[in-house]
């Protein structure tokens, strides 16, 4: 059989039925793949989602005793007065009321500026830190460390003791710096905790 | 959709009928001439979604037994060409059929060659076809269809003799097992049932006679022959054709005949070419006279039709595979729907249970994070005591040994950072000196120095470095002496540092 140009043209129409329906029938068959594919992939995540509370209620009863033990913990911090602003007023009634009681001959303190102790949580609550820097004239060793016991149990923040030097103090100077045998310096850091601000 | 037309050429006219579901329904009858001519034409056109077959029943029509040698391919085409030319004057309305290959000597091959002899005759036929451009199966001939009509009816094993009516003639053939090898056509001049019935004996006689001369037939070989005919007339042409010689004749009665065929529409009288069109329309023959000049247009339908089958199978394929799809997208959503409410249900349970954990205004992972962080804290929160308290008891077995000052630090590197708060390394410096108990040697004083470092080592938890010994006795440092001054009498400085692993 041999076509000519005459044939094509009673073929034009014949041929663009059947690409037509071709083309339909590839559209159909990808959407409804895609379709299907997408339904499976919801029911994926269905699934997932469902294994996870699953396995969050398997945990609930161990999780439940932990929670209680660590509600306790965040208690604790809330009555120790470390979470919140920092009460500096109250840090240096302390400070004086333990030298006070202590009878130490000499105290200086200065305290720096508070800073996060750690950049980017996402936690909800910052841990905050001041550094604090204390000068103690004592008539003995044993005064440095009941001060710094005093200071842990008392201060309304997390007080941590980073360096302290001890040293005989020489013998000179006024009468109430005579009666003192030791210098000592030390660096401690305050510890509060506040709700960050962008947290409601 | 597709209809069929089916188109009947006899010796004067030409008879169209559309074939529907089993029924043949007569459409028109067109003469050969002018007029006629053109009324064909406007029919064929106004037939646009046909496609035609034409059945002949002619008198000139010729069939010759051949044999060729085994060929294959454009050799076969041209020998059997040069066959057609030499028999049948080159004639184009020819067919050729294949009845195997001999089983000696060279595999000859066994050829049945027919053709329409007169063309002229179907010229004006098929030209209002061809300017027509209607789509032309083939052309076929009643003799072709013989051997169907037997099979059909459950006859025709073997060699037979077959007897028609059709339209003024008797259609004549001979046949062995189905295949027509040999068919005339008489004309009839008495069309009484009784002269119907007596010219088909005399017939059967005749071509009885030619066949056993044309060693066709042996001259004792019995040969059956059956005679299609109206109910209405079999029982005069059973009476004209009573078994003789070597003929035994069967009688087809023709309603019957078109009952068992599945035609509807059955000859009302003894002619048969109703039986042989619906044959036609149901089972066409292979072979066809027609060349593929005539059947352009047809092969042009069968691509029309081709393309758009092809694109419905595309449909119907890709709405299966979709009606699949789709009914696993909706098994799919209704899992998600389940797997949602069984989450819900759980996730209630859930806050049922943690409804009794402490309330406290945060949540459990943020109350985790910062308990956890806390712990860590109270982890760094150390005191000086047990250092001092180590170096104490050193010094108190050492009287020679005076302290200067005593440095711990939690790290060894200065000051914490806001952000590394953590050190795992406790370092507690010691500095002091040595005096002498009167005039002590240098070997003495160092020996007194290493007892104390001795006993600081006692604690196996600590690593100590010495910073500084009473005298510089490495050789990559200067070493001062003299009897100036009694230096055994002086304090001799040193250094020691402890460190301590803070335990996690």
């Amino acid at each position: 059989m041999k076509f000519t140009r005459r044939d094509l043209v009673k073929l034009k129409w014949p041929l663009v039925g059947a690409l037509l329906l071709l083309v339909v029938a590839g559209l159909l068959a990808w959407w409804s793949q895609q379709d299907a594919q997408q339904a499976e992939r919801q029911r994926n995540a269905a699934e997932t989602g469902k294994t996870r509370i699953e396995q969050r209620l398997r945990q609930a009863r161990t999780e439940e005793q932990e929670l209680k033990e660590r509600a306790r913990t965040f208690q604790q911090m809330q009555n120790s007065g470390m979470s919140g602003d920092e009460k500096r007023l109250d840090w240096t009634e302390l400070l004086r009321e333990i030298q006070r009681n202590m009878r130490l001959p000499g105290m200086n303190y200065e305290f720096g500026a508070q800073t996060p102790l750690e950049k980017g949580s996402d936690m909800g609550y910052v841990y905050f830190v001041s550094p604090m820097r204390l000068q103690l004239r004592l008539l003995h060793e044993e005064d440095l460390l009941k001060f710094l016991v005093r200071l842990q149990r008392e201060a309304k923040a997390l007080v941590l003791v980073r360096s302290c030097k001890l040293s005989p103090l020489p013998n000179s100077g006024q009468e109430r710096a005579a009666l003192a045998q030791l210098n000592a310096e030390c660096e401690l850091q305050w510890v509060t905790i506040r709700r960050s601000t962008g947290t409601k | 959709m597709t209809d069929r037309r089916l188109l009947y050429l006899d010796t004067h006219r030409l008879s169209a009928y559309a074939w529907r579901q089993g029924k043949l329904l007569p459409e028109d009858i067109f003469e050969n001439n002018e007029t006629d001519l053109g009324r064909f034409a406007d029919y064929l056109r106004s037939q646009k979604n046909s496609h035609f077959s034409l059945l002949a029943n002619v008198a000139e029509e010729g069939h010759v037994l051949e044999t060729i040698p085994f060929l294959h391919g454009r050799d076969r085409a041209a020998l059997i060409a040069r066959k057609i030319g030499h028999h049948f004057l080159g004639t184009p309305l020819s067919t050729v059929i294949s009845l195997g290959y001999e089983r000696a000597r060279r595999k000859n091959e066994k050829l049945l060659i027919s053709a329409l002899t007169n063309p002229v005759h179907f010229d004006p036929w098929l030209h209002c076809i061809n300017s027509a451009e209607a789509p032309l199966a083939g052309i076929y001939t009643v003799a072709q269809l013989g051997g169907q009509l037997l099979k059909k009816l459950g006859f025709g094993k073997g060699r037979c003799l077959l007897l028609t009516l059709q339209d003024h003639s008797i259609r004549e053939s001979f046949l062995v097992d189905g295949q027509t090898l040999f068919s005339r056509m008489a004309p009839l001049t008495d069309s009484s049932i009784a002269g119907i019935a007596s010219s088909f004996s005399a017939e059967a006689g005749k071509l009885h006679q030619y066949l056993v001369g044309q060693r066709q037939v042996g001259r004792d070989e019995m040969l059956p022959v059956f005679i299609a005919a109206h109910p209405q007339a079999l029982p005069s042409v059973e009476n004209a054709c009573p078994d003789r010689g070597q003929l035994s004749f069967a009688f087809i009665d023709s309603h019957i005949a078109a009952k068992r065929l599945g035609l509807h529409t059955p000859p009302t009288d003894s002619r048969s070419e109703l039986l042989f069109l619906h044959l036609l329309a149901i089972s066409p023959p292979r072979q066809q006279f027609a060349g593929e000049g005539h059947r352009h247009d047809y092969r042009l339908a069968q691509i029309r039709q081709s393309m758009i089958a092809a694109g419905v199978i595309a449909l119907l394929g890709s709405t299966l595979f979709a009606a699949k799809e789709i009914y696993q997208a909706q098994t799919f959503r209704e899992e998600i729907l389940t797997l949602a409410a069984s989450e819900a249900d759980l996730n209630g349970r859930y806050q049922e249970i943690s409804a009794t954990f402490p309330q406290l205004g945060i949540d459990n992972e943020t109350l985790r994070r910062l308990t956890t962080r806390h712990t860590d804290l109270i982890r760094q929160q150390r005191q000086p005591g047990p250092a001092y308290r180590s170096v104490s008891r050193a010094l108190n077995e050492m009287p020679s040994v005076v302290l200067d000052s005593i440095e711990w630090k939690i790290g060894r590197f200065g000051k914490s950072t806001a952000a590394g708060i953590e050190d795992d390394e406790e370092i507690t410096t010691v500095r002091g000196s040595i005096h002498p108990e009167g005039a002590a040697s240098t070997r003495q004083t160092l020996a007194t120095f290493e007892q104390f470092v001795e006993r600081l080592r006692n604690d196996p938890s600590i690593t100590l470095n010495v910073l500084q010994q009473p005298f510089e006795m490495e050789s990559g440092r200067s070493l001062r002496g003299g009897d100036g001054t009694d230096e055994s009498t002086l304090p001799r400085p040193f250094a020691v540092e402890i460190s301590r692993k803070i335990a996690p």
